[in-house]
Order: structure tokens, then C-alpha cells, then sequence
């Protein structure tokens, strides 16, 4: 047994030995590439870095990223930046466990609902510094985008999409069909859930598998996204502001719910639960989506399709906002060049380039005419963006979103398989959110 | 080792079983022990490092309220009690584990029989139905989830599909609080059952002809020979194939992440589907360490259980 032991601490010192060799040979390259290639090299500003930049996007964002990183090279030729695409319905657990093992991406984008948590561990970097920084005009950023990445005087991070949802409809289909479009309708001051409803009969085709409409995207489990223009639009609260009381159980979210629930069962216009029909396959006739969309609809050839704003409900539009934020991780090895590459990716120049799919967050580029031009007709950006950012607001985020995001899930579960009533979900999902908020 | 060290190796071995009296371990059998190690050393070290070390952590772990969002401190037995006393999912979870073993269990036993003794016959080709069989088995449990998934979709899968031919709107499987749990255990039996199978099969190769024909020859009838003379020579591999399966069906998870993730509701909870999401959804993995706990306790229980039950009903081992 004895001799066991020692032959174990042998193979583990042997195992120390090699490990600590290889660390010793690439420390010892590092610094002799680090002497040759930058003998005038004096601070860390030289030192070749690489930073980890998350992000939940699609493949056409990243490509623009890394579009953007080969010119952030020319003069940045030392650090380089990797990208890392993680899918949104996994994004926050991803990087929570992240930080927790010390992984932490250097820079991330963030949504809304993920912000508190992190703030509230302290995780990100406060890069308020920036607004004394002239050449990168702080001032530029709209104010109310930076509130939510915020803490007293603390800034966390920089806003960089803000897009109102809105309806991507399909213009072939209307034709077809002989029918007002919801930008004509708009215009007269007659969209509304009713027109909407009768255009989403229409237009429903079951025997050639076309939808009316669709308020899915990003999966149905993404709840808040599907149902939060719904609330606004009927004037229901899913909690109050204090965060203190579950208050969709009113007459306001049941004719919320109801309108949602009818349209999938009893109309039959919406796909059912887990159905993944896209708009760009032509079998969705009024699509809700955000403006980061407009890439993906900008590759549809088969048809015609144009944006329009949300109908009105009896509390009005109901627009939502979309919202997120480029951070920086406390944690980061290299906190210069990842400030240096948030600044870069901001800058006026930069979001400009990004505005081709993200509602941008500087009043300089959101009212130039490059980025009207970035939709289908400056016409219908200036309806249904321009005009719905004012009124429009974030969705809800709390403290504890991750409990009140799994209970309200298995709630909906209830009305996605037409077990319960929608009175008899809104009454389980006040029991299961409740206690959450004391 | 060359040679003449097997060699003396078995001359060792003769002379002890000879009983010619015990010597002093020879310098060749303490090398033995040290290569012995060596040889081990890869896996003891990857037990020690990646298994034994976190079990114990998480065995800590389960008297704390560690968190990833918090500062975690020590709370002796309140996740327990917490379990125990405070939360009904924790009991939903554990009797939805129980529903689907109780539902797995007997349907993949029953057909891993069946295909066996179908299975067990010289003719041409067998082979194939048997790799067809099999083949699941080392598949790789996702894979085989989504494309299910796909197979039980409401709109467009293949089932409702057939059944749109004959004019029937089949339910939405996995979106029906009553069918999601039936679905994976389909799904589930279907993938393991070309496991089980081989081993019957390879129990029911073992039984000598002479039985039968002795059978026979006493004018049993077909169904009398199985129940006679089969069941009783394998009972020993069903009841390996049992435990198996058992201890498999508690730790079940891949299945229901990926085809339901938990829903309907919570309907398609298990404990360790739970476990995932209190740890990695919620991140309270002093809780999740807890139920982790619960769940090895109960996995030891029901071994020793059926380890004790073994003698009652297995008639024949070697």
C-alpha cells in the first residue's frame, strides 16, 4: 500500500513537472517574440492579446463583426478579438456560469433582463470614464438607453440596438388577397387588433400551410418577447413597477391572453406551440419581429414584404423595445484593450455600419440618412421606427428573472396545450410568481 | 514480462496450490504490484480528480446555500428539509422518476425478450435485424432525441403525418400534459432495448439443448418449455438486465431535456432534469448537491433491495 502511494506521488509530480514545463516554454516564447517583433515596445499597450467577445447574434452579424475586427487590426495590430456565438435562450446561463469559473468573456452583449443580475454581482466593469473621452462623444448616446446599464453613476455599458418590434408583412399575400395593407391602414389611424384579426383570416390559408400571423420568434419559450406588445397594447401588467406583486391575474392580461390563445386554437391563424414556420418561407403572412431582423428579410426574393408598426390595442401601440448593451467583465485579463475595442465598435462610424441591422443608440447616426435607407423604404422606417421609439418600452427585467422566467414557462405550458383555461393559468401563474417576489 | 517470468509465475501458483508452503513474496511478484499501479494509475488518477473529489464536494456543498449569484454559508440540513417538507416539484420529480421507470422498465424488459427469442434462430440474415436492433444503442442519446422530436412533431412529424393519411388530427405529443411522459418512455425503450436484447440473447445461446429435448420428450408444450426451462436458465440476466436498466431509468435526463425540457408544465420533471435546473438554471446548487444526494441514496437503496430480492426469484447462477 505504501509503495502504492509513493508510485501515485511520483506519476503526480511527474504530471506537475510536464505541466509546469509547458507553462515555462510559452512563457519564455512569449517574451522572446514579444523582444523581437517590439524591441521599442515599452507597456502592456504592445503585448499581443486576445479577447473573447460574446455575442447571441446570427451569422450576419458576425460576419460584420469580423469585418469590423480585420480594420480594428490595421491599427490595433496586437490584439485580437475572438467571437463567440452563443444562442440567446442559453446566453445568460452560459455566461453566469462563465463568470463563476473565471471564463468570462472580456466584452458581451447583454439584453435587459440579464442586466440586473449581473450588476447586482458586481459583475461588469464601470467604463464611466468614457464620458470624459471627446473624441467618442458620450454625449451622442441617447440618455434613456443608458438607464437600464446603470447604477447611481456607474456605467456599465453601452447601448447599441434599441429596436422597436414591429410587423415584417408579406405584400405578395396582401395583393393576392386584395387587402389595405397594415402601412395604409396605419396611416389612416385604423390598425388596430380588430383590422388586424380580420387580415390575419384573410389571409390564413391552412391548405397551403400559410399562417395569418405569428408573435413567435427567437422559440416559444421566449415568452416575454411573444406576449409583452400584447400586455402593453391591452394595458396589462405582468408585474408591478416595485417588483413586489404579480398583476397580470386582471381582466386587462386575460383579454390579452385570451386574444393570443384564440388566435392559435380558435382561429386557427397563429402556428401551434412549437411549430417553427419563418416568415422568410412565405407561410407567414404578418410576422412580428424586431429590426435586427431586416437582414434575414433582405435575402427573401420570393415574394414582397415591407414594415409596418404594431396595431393598436385599447391602450394603445403597446411597442416593445428591444434592448442591448455591449459590457466589459470585471474579470478581464486586459481591460485597456477591451475599452479600446467597446469605444471602437461604438464609435459614431462603427454604428453606422451596425445600424444595418440594430436600431442604433446615437441621435447622430439614428437621424442620418444612411440609416433610413437601411430598411425597405425610408417611408416605412420613419413609421415604424423612427416614430415608435419615444413610446415604446424595454421589457421587464427583475432581480430574480431566471426563477420568474422557469415558473411563468411552465405556466403558459397550460395554455400552450389547451390544459387550463386562460383564467385558470393567469390564477397558477400568480401562485407560482408570488412567492417569488417577496 | 518476458517468458520465463510467466513461467515462474505459474510455477509460484502450482507450488501454492500444492500447498507446498508459503514463501516470502518473491522480488518479481512486488514488480507485478508496481506495474500493476502503472498500468491503473491513468483511471485511479481520473476517478480521484474528476469523480470521487467533486462527490464530495457536492456532498458539502449540500449543507450550504452556495450560489453562483451570492456569498455562499453553511446551513446544515435546510436544504434536506427543504426537499422533504417545503417542495411539492421535489416530490412531483420524484414520482414522475418513478412513473417512468415503472413505465420503461416492464415494456423494455418484455420486448428486449421478445426480440430475443425471435432473434434467437439460425436463418439467413438474422444478423441484420440484429445490428438494426442494436444500432440505437450506440447512437448518441441526443441525436436520437432530436430526430424523435422531429418524428413526434405536432405540425409536419411523422406520426401525425401517417395519421393525417387516414384522416385522424393526431394530438400534439410532446404539448399534451398526459402524452409527453408516455412519448420519451417510447422513445427511451427504443433506444436501449437493443442492449437488453443482446444480453438475452446471448443468455438464451447459453441454455444446453438437452433441457429442451428432455422437455419435449416429457410432452411439454411450447409455452410450458419457456416458462419451464427458459425463464428460469436466463433469470440471472434478466435479472442484470433489470438493475440496469433500473439504476439507468432514475438517472434519465438527455431524453427529456432535449424533447420536452421539463413540459408540459413541469410535467415531464425528473430528479435529475430538476437538479439541472436548480443548478443551472437557477444556480442554487446547494439545493441541487441535495437532491443529487437524495437521488444517490435512492439509487442505493433499490440496488441493495434487489440485491437481497436476487435470491428469491433467480433459480440458477453460476
Amino acid at each position: 500500500m505504501k509503495k502504492g502511494a509513493t508510485i501515485i506521488m511520483s506519476l503526480l509530480l511527474m504530471l506537475v513537472m510536464i505541466a509546469g514545463c509547458g507553462t515555462n516554454k510559452t512563457e519564455v516564447k512569449g517574451n522572446t517574440e514579444q523582444a523581437t517583433t517590439a524591441p521599442e515596445a515599452t507597456e502592456a499597450s504592445q503585448k499581443e492579446v486576445t479577447l473573447k467577445f460574446s455575442i447571441w447574434g446570427n451569422d450576419t452579424h458576425k460576419q460584420m463583426y469580423e469585418d469590423m475586427i480585420a480594420k480594428f487590426n490595421e491599427q490595433n495590430p496586437n490584439i485580437q478579438v475572438e467571437i463567440m456565438v452563443i444562442p440567446l435562450a442559453d446566453y445568460q446561463q452560459k455566461l453566469t456560469i462563465m463568470q463563476a469559473s473565471r471564463t468570462a468573456p472580456d466584452i458581451a452583449w447583454l439584453a435587459e433582463r440579464m442586466i440586473p443580475q449581473f450588476i447586482s454581482t458586481d459583475a461588469l466593469l464601470d467604463i464611466s470614464d468614457l464620458k470624459s473621452d471627446e473624441a467618442y462623444n458620450f454625449a451622442d448616446i441617447f440618455p434613456s438607453g443608458l438607464e437600464l446599464i446603470s447604477k447611481g453613476d456607474n456605467h456599465y455599458g453601452i447601448p447599441f440596438s434599441t429596436p422597436p418590434s414591429m410587423i415584417y408583412y408579406n405584400k405578395t399575400l396582401f395583393k393576392e388577397k386584395g387587402l389595405v395593407t397594415p402601412t395604409e391602414l396605419y396611416i389612416e389611424g385604423k390598425w388596430n387588433y380588430d383590422e388586424y384579426l380580420k387580415a390575419a383570416k384573410a389571409l390564413t390559408d391552412s391548405s397551403k400551410g400559410i399562417y395569418g400571423t405569428n408573435l413567435i420568434r427567437n422559440g416559444w419559450e421566449n415568452w416575454p418577447d411573444a406576449l409583452q406588445t400584447l400586455f402593453n397594447a391591452y394595458g396589462a401588467e405582468l408585474i408591478n413597477k416595485e417588483g413586489t406583486e404579480f398583476t397580470l391575474d386582471s381582466s386587462q392580461g386575460e383579454q390579452a391572453l385570451q386574444l393570443f390563445s384564440d388566435m392559435i386554437f380558435k382561429d386557427g391563424v397563429h402556428p401551434k406551440p412549437g411549430d417553427q414556420t419563418t416568415f422568410d418561407s412565405g407561410k407567414i403572412a404578418m410576422q412580428k419581429e424586431l429590426f435586427s431582423y431586416m437582414g434575414k428579410a433582405k435575402a427573401v426574393t420570393d415574394f414582397e414584404w415591407d414594415i409596418a408598426p404594431l396595431p393598436a390595442g385599447p391602450n394603445g401601440l403597446g411597442t416593445t423595445l428591444g434592448y442591448a448593451a455591449v459590457t466589459l467583465f470585471k474579470d478581464s485579463q486586459h481591460p485597456e484593450e477591451a475599452i479600446e475595442f467597446l469605444k471602437y465598435i461604438t464609435n459614431p462610424d462603427n454604428m453606422t455600419i451596425t445600424s444595418q441591422y440594430f436600431v442604433p443608440s446615437r441621435k447622430s447616426v439614428l437621424e442620418s440618412d444612411a440609416f433610413l435607407n437601411q430598411g425597405p423604404s425610408a417611408e416605412s422606417m420613419k413609421l415604424a421606427v423612427i416614430d415608435q421609439m419615444a413610446a415604446a418600452q424595454t421589457l421587464p427585467s427583475f432581480k430574480d428573472w431566471a426563477k420568474i422566467d422557469s415558473n411563468m414557462k411552465s405556466v403558459l405550458d397550460y395554455l400552450y396545450s389547451q390544459s387550463g383555461t386562460v383564467q385558470e393559468v393567469l390564477k397558477n401563474a400568480d401562485e407560482a410568481i408570488t412567492p417569488l417576489l417577496k | 514480462m518476458n517468458i520465463t517470468g510467466v513461467k515462474n509465475a505459474q510455477a509460484e501458483e502450482y507450488r501454492v496450490q500444492a500447498g507446498l508452503g508459503k514463501r516470502k513474496k518473491s522480488r518479481l511478484h512486488r514488480s507485478e504490484g508496481w506495474f500493476a499501479w502503472l498500468f491503473i494509475s491513468p483511471m485511479v488518477l481520473g476517478y480521484i480528480l474528476f469523480l470521487f473529489v467533486p462527490i464530495v464536494g457536492a456532498f458539502f456543498m449540500s449543507f450550504t446555500d452556495y450560489s453562483l449569484l451570492h456569498t455562499s454559508s453553511f446551513i446544515g440540513l435546510d436544504n434536506y428539509k427543504k426537499a422533504f417538507s417545503e417542495d411539492p416539484l421535489f416530490w412531483k420529480s420524484v414520482g414522475q422518476t418513478l412513473y417512468f421507470s415503472a413505465g420503461l422498465i416492464p415494456l423494455n424488459l418484455c420486448l428486449a425478450l421478445g426480440l430475443a427469442v425471435l432473434l434467437n434462430r439460425k436463418i439467413p440474415g438474422i444478423g441484420l435485424f440484429r445490428t438494426a436492433i442494436f444500432t440505437p444503442v450506440v447512437t448518441s442519446i441526443v441525436v436520437w432525441a432530436i430526430a424523435w422530436k422531429y418524428i413526434f412533431a405536432t405540425e409536419s412529424g411523422l406520426i401525425n403525418e401517417i395519421l393525417q393519411l387516414f384522416h385522424i388530427q393526431g394530438p400534439a405529443w410532446l404539448y399534451n400534459f398526459q402524452l409527453a411522459m408516455p412519448v420519451v418512455i417510447i422513445v427511451s425503450v427504443l433506444k436501449n432495448v437493443g442492449l437488453n436484447m443482446v444480453i438475452f440473447l446471448a443468455a438464451l445461446q447459453d441454455v444446453p439443448k438437452l433441457y429442451y429435448e428432455a422437455a419435449r420428450i416429457d410432452g411439454a408444450s411450447k409455452s410450458k418449455m419457456f416458462t419451464h426451462v427458459t425463464l428460469p436458465m436466463i433469470s440471472p440476466s434478466i435479472f442484470l438486465a433489470l438493475i440496469l436498466t433500473l439504476i439507468g431509468s432514475l438517472k434519465v435526463f438527455s431524453q427529456i431535456q432535449v424533447m420536452t425540457d421539463g413540459g408540459p408544465g413541469t410535467s415531464t420533471y425528473v430528479l435529475v432534469y430538476y437538479i439541472y435546473q436548480q443548478a443551472f438554471k437557477i444556480f442554487d446548487f446547494g439545493y441541487a448537491s441535495a437532491i443529487a444526494f437524495i437521488l444517490f441514496f435512492l439509487v442505493l437503496v433499490l440496488t441493495i433491495l434487489q440485491w437481497n430480492m436476487r435470491k428469491r426469484w433467480v433459480h440458477h447462477e453460476e
